[in-house]
């Protein structure tokens, strides 16, 4: 390998690296754990009027799941946990919805609700699959099919570079979610 | 009762570590001919054959020659091992099987269940690198098949590990612990990376090739880029095709993601091994001009 190659080669890993990057289709960050004390940053500025999106993973069998978000600013939104087949639809603007009714109780609207933390939790029986926290600011109006204006490659990822290279300050909601599996259901 | 399933994979380890050292050094190529040592003899053979002269002589050498025995070559030697290797792996796998599988049979307790199936895992992986043993043996196509045996052991392991063991995807990935993420993608990744490659392989000659002239040997440390871009790749159209759900797959999919982003890193270390080693190699190359460079100045000055 000579180093032009070598250079090249770098900043084509490099692009691909970033979860949110230039390549970051169907990789997403991973939701915190609550019990860990721990939460996700959802920056303002880089998803305004679009969606934040963090990976629950693989879950089957009878677990309490529910989610706490912090939004100080008062912020309209919608939260949800979706599975994947689900969340495909919700990105590409197809109709979608809940793979299961207690998914449902944890779908949240926060339209003039006040500042204060809030916590939703429900037990649950999924079937195997992987499920997201999906927060919605703007990007989804309805449940329905609509045409949905999905970000650009490169605007993913100069969005990506300016908020976690450049570290600009900007308001940010606090999220994190509440996973546990019960023993005896 | 999964410190039991660990127990056995250290075992597995120990072992095949014990084979990859105990195994006989790989001859030395280089070591065969001293070509600077073998300078020219003439002999008294001017104007006469030497092979007339001695004709008679050597007639009745050939003549008391005993019957020597016969020597095997190396690809025969190599032949023979390998269908010992694979003869050993399969019996040593069927019998893990037949046991494991009586063990399941005969009795119901959560133990014995779990002893069982841990059996069959061992007895399964052992039989499939037996097998690739045998259709190896030609060496034709031999990159290729490592390739799709490589992907064969990937999956048998990680459905083996997934549906008989139950050992991965019990959790979600958000709530896994550090510890456990690193154990649960040591066992997808490295674990059949390790089954495929410590035991023993028919390639040890060519290791000497890659040795360093001044004894240190640091290529262990380097990762083949090729095969990062390859595990690379693999996993990304894994976490295509499950996220996208073209196969349902949803507990590939949660060890994709991370598989990816790590042979992403795996790469870029590769690449920084890569360049280390252009840099040192360039300096070398530079010091060894320099010195060539004032030894002709030293012979054009003394002349």
């Amino acid at each position: 390998m000579n180093l032009p190659k070598f250079i090249i080669l770098l900043a084509v890993v490099l692009l691909i690296i970033p979860i949110e990057g230039f390549f970051g289709d169907f990789r997403y960050e991973t939701c915190k754990d609550y019990d860990t004390s721990d939460v996700n940053h959802v920056e303002m500025e880089m998803y305004e009027e679009y969606y934040f999106v963090c990976k629950i993973g693989y879950i089957e069998g009878k677990v309490s799941l529910g989610w706490i978000v912090f939004n100080t600013y008062g912020v309209n939104m919608t939260i949800s946990i979706l599975n994947t087949g689900n969340l495909n639809n919700f990105i590409s603007g197809n109709a979608y919805g809940f793979s299961n009714a207690d998914l449902a109780k944890l779908h949240l609207n926060w339209e003039g609700l006040n500042t204060q933390p809030l916590t939703v939790n429900a037990d649950v029986d999924l079937i195997g699959d992987n499920y997201y926290l999906v927060i919605n600011l703007g990007y989804r109006n309805t449940f329905g099919n609509e045409d949905v204006d999905q970000k650009s490659r490169l605007a993913a990822h100069s969005d990506w570079f300016s908020s976690k290279i450049l570290g600009a300050d900007s308001e940010d909601i606090a999220c994190s979610i509440n996973l546990d599996y019960i023993e005896d259901w | 009762m999964e410190l039991y399933f660990w127990i056995l994979i250290g075992a597995i380890l120990l072992v095949s570590l014990t084979i990859l050292l105990a195994r006989p050094p790989p001859k030395d190529n280089t070591t065969k001919y001293d070509y600077e040592n073998l300078d020219g003899l003439i002999g008294d053979t001017i104007g006469g054959n030497p092979i007339d002269t001695n004709s008679e002589e050597s007639n009745t050498k050939d003549e008391n020659k005993e019957p020597e025995e016969e020597e095997l070559s190396p690809e025969v030697i190599e032949k023979i091992e390998r269908r010992r290797w694979t003869l050993g792996f399969v019996m040593f796998g069927c019998t893990f099987i037949i046991m494991g599988a009586i063990l399941l049979f005969l009795s119901k307790i959560e133990f014995t269940t779990f002893l069982g199936s841990c059996m069959m895992y061992v007895g399964i992986i052992a039989l499939f690198k037996g097998a690739s043993f045998e259709l190896q043996k030609d060496k034709k196509y031999t990159g290729f098949f490592s390739a799709v045996f490589f992907l064969l052991i990937f999956f048998i392991n990680f459905i083996l590990l997934t549906e008989l063991l139950g050992v991965l995807g019990t959790y979600a990935w958000a709530v896994t612990t550090a510890n456990r993420k690193a154990g649960d993608l040591i066992l997808i990744y490295l674990l059949p990376y390790f089954i495929w490659k410590i035991v023993p392989t028919f390639g040890a000659a060519d290791n000497v090739k890659n040795k360093s002239p001044n004894g240190l040997d640091f290529t262990w440390l380097l990762v083949n880029f090729q095969s990062a871009s390859f595990i690379a790749i693999s996993n990304y159209i894994l976490l295509i095709a499950t996220s996208q759900e073209y196969v349902f797959w949803p507990i590939m999919n949660q060890y994709a993601g991370p598989g990816f982003q790590m042979s992403l890193y795996l790469i870029l270390y590769s690449m920084m091994g890569h360049f280390v080693g252009l840099i040192y190699g360039g300096k070398a190359k530079n010091i060894r001009d320099e010195n060539t460079h004032e030894t002709e100045e030293e012979i054009d000055e003394s002349s």
